[in-house]
């Protein structure tokens, strides 16, 4: 098994490692962005100082520090959001890291993150904009564009923090039909009046849409290690929650997503804590349809790993492969940067 | 053992393979390059530098040289490539140095860095030259060094959570006028070759031929803050310890990483007897940052 699984699906395994499977895994986290996190399943397995190391341990508080940093600057400006938005009636979804950060779930531990995600109704976009206009983010593009899923990320003038406001979850036009609006108003709305937690299911979901969409293999890698960890964050508060996740993705049109993205999380670091999900994801093929061609185009991951840029055609058919399924393009993926043992993994 | 020492021939097989590790200040690094001719200049610039055995050590950061096509190549660092546009072959070793001063500042942290070359005397008297890049830190450095001053880094200052200063040497970086004002110099420097850069013009690398020894306790006793400008008047002037607290958080690389620990440490930094210099000649600037270091005692 490739060391960096190994430490994911047992870390208390790495004590007995000696620098060659370090020097592995390493570079592999730090691809992936999951150094500090693996510094958190490290020490949650009880492993002490002298367990790792000293390399591994400059790189594991250097990491550490450089995500308690993010992660202050992210709530932050989730006050800052508050603040612009408050008394305009306007519901903000903090999606993905924002959003485990407020859950204080095991994925935010760790965390880094590059920008603040939120989502508002596409109805609010105009008054979502011209408030944090007026708080200090500047627009990178135009407004709403159809068949897009976000605004171009939004800059603060000051701050230089960055911010994608979102109206919907996953591109429009594609076979997944995720109503934006039922995700909004099924949100827990917070005592500040603007900010609404998403229920549990979709939170999943999103990670898993997110996965379906990525075109980096080392994002996707941590999409599935997402997908796990709040699978078994949330299955250990309410047990039916692999049930209750198995209906919403089939009601949004994401099962087949879902199962593709269980089975991918399954194969890496192991079964996820809700039998139900594993067993329903390995009855339900995905359904390729029109899909498979696209998803037979390497992924996008690996020609950046390598210094190249993806081309605008090349861009086009990244797009359009995101609306659906990935097919075998994950698999190419973890070929060129983890090697054919992954396969075995 | 040294760069210097391992044979050319061993670290080009080492490169290949991606299992070359070197020191660099409290870090090690591991390079991996396909072009030889990036091993030789490495190993002219780096000579200084120990060497780890793969298996000794886990590397901090990994530097990756990787074809990019129509003839460019790019640094990846940890495996992602660099913000900087691909580059032609002889610009490998000056985007090496600014794929390190990209990528290192994050992993320096809980230690505090500032953008500056430090340089000391021969009893480990330290000025830490605190500017940003253009302002003739990196020529003042390398001036001091021809004339027998230890380069202890360029770049990077670095404090320890003690306080205790890290030394990181390294090549300096000079730009147009300043190579030819430093190799008429001479001194203990060796100069590599002049390579043609779009946006900064002509670059070329110096390395001090008189290296810091590893024994020699290095304390910084003078800040400086300097500015070159054509026939401005010299100028060193005494600043106090908020002016220079304030400058200090201008030129610090990883203070946003360490919160409340960061601003303690940088007070301690902002408590060391500090100057501000104008100077439109390399002797003049030299003079005054001794007597600088004079006045500080």
């Amino acid at each position: 098994m490739l060391p960096i699984l190994q430490l994911i699906r047992a870390p208390e395994s790495v004590r007995s490692w000696g620098t060659r499977p370090w020097a592995d895994t390493l570079p592999r986290l730090q691809q992936c962005g999951l150094t500090a996190h693996a510094a958190v399943l490290v020490a949650r397995a009880g492993l002490g100082r002298d367990d790792v190391p000293e390399g591994v341990r400059r790189q594991f508080l250097a990491t550490s520090l450089d995500s308690d940093a993010q992660l202050r600057t992210l709530r932050w400006e989730l006050g800052e959001v508050v603040r612009a938005l408050s008394g305009r009636g306007i519901r903000a979804v903090p999606l993905k890291g924002a959003d485990y950060l407020l859950r204080n779930g095991t994925p935010s531990l760790g965390r880094t993150v590059a920008d603040l995600d939120i989502l508002v109704a596409k109805a609010d976009v105009a008054a979502t904009t011209e408030a944090l206009q007026l708080a200090g983010w500047g627009i990178g593009g135009e407004a709403v564009q159809e068949g897009n899923h976000q605004l171009p990320g939004f800059v603060h003038s000051e701050r230089s923090t960055q911010l994608e406001l979102h109206f919907q979850v996953v591109a429009e036009g594609g076979a997944v039909t995720f109503d934006v609006g039922q995700v909004i108003s099924g949100a827990a709305l917070q005592p500040d009046g603007v900010l609404a937690i998403l229920q549990p299911a979709d939170t999943v979901l999103v990670r898993t849409a997110h996965f379906i969409r990525n075109s980096r293999t080392t994002a996707a890698f941590r999409d599935l290690l997402d997908l796990r960890e709040l699978v078994a964050d949330f299955t250990a508060t309410d047990p039916d929650f692999g049930a209750t996740l198995i209906a919403r993705a089939e009601r949004v049109g994401l099962g087949a997503a879902l199962s593709r993205a269980v089975r991918d999380s399954t194969t890496l670091f192991g079964p996820l804590a809700a039998a139900e999900l594993n067993s329903w994801a390995r009855r339900r093929r995905p359904s390729l349809g029109g899909g498979s061609a696209l998803a037979l185009i390497p992924d996008g991951a690996t020609l950046p790993s390598f210094g190249v840029r993806l081309s605008r055609v090349g861009r086009m058919f990244a797009r359009m492969r995101s609306a659906y399924p990935p097919g075998k393009t994950l698999q190419v993926g973890w070929q060129v940067l983890f090697g054919s043992e992954a396969k075995d993994a | 053992m040294k760069v210097s020492e391992l044979p050319r021939s061993e670290l080009v097989r080492r490169l290949e393979i991606g299992e070359f590790l070197v020191r660099f200040g409290p870090f090690v690094l591991r390079l991996d390059s396909q072009d030889s001719g990036f091993a030789e200049q490495f190993q002219e610039l780096y000579s200084e530098n120990g060497v780890v055995a793969f298996d000794e050590e886990v590397a901090d950061l990994t530097y990756q040289l990787r074809r990019s096509g129509l003839g460019l190549w790019v640094w990846l660092v940890n495996g992602a490539p660099t913000e900087r546009a691909p580059f032609p072959a002889e610009l490998i070793l000056t985007h090496f140095e600014w794929a390190i001063h990209d990528s290192i500042a994050w992993a320096l942290a809980p230690s505090l860095a500032f953008h500056a070359a430090v340089v000391a005397d021969g009893t480990g008297r330290g000025i830490a030259l605190v500017a940003s890049s253009g302002s003739g830190k990196s020529t003042l450095a390398a001036g001091m060094v021809s004339e027998g001053w230890y380069l202890v880094a360029d770049e990077f200052f670095v404090t320890a959570p003690s306080g205790q200063l890290m030394p990181m040497p390294g090549p300096i970086t000079l730009k147009n006028e300043s190579i030819s004002v430093i190799r008429a110099r001479g001194g203990p420097v060796l100069i590599g070759p002049s390579v043609q850069e779009p946006a900064r013009g002509t670059l070329a690398h110096v390395r001090s031929t008189n290296p810091l020894p590893p024994d020699l306790s290095i304390r910084v006793e003078a800040l400086i803050f300097p500015t070159f400008g054509q026939d401005q008047e010299l100028q060193l002037s005494r600043v106090t310890a908020p002016h220079a607290f304030q400058q200090l958080m201008l030129q610090s690389q990883n203070l946003h990483l360490l919160g409340e620990p960061g601003f303690r440490l940088l007070s301690v930094v902002a408590r060391i007897p500090a100057w501000s210099l104008h100077f439109s000649t390399l002797d003049d600037g030299i003079r005054a940052a001794i007597t600088s270091l004079s006045a500080a005692e």
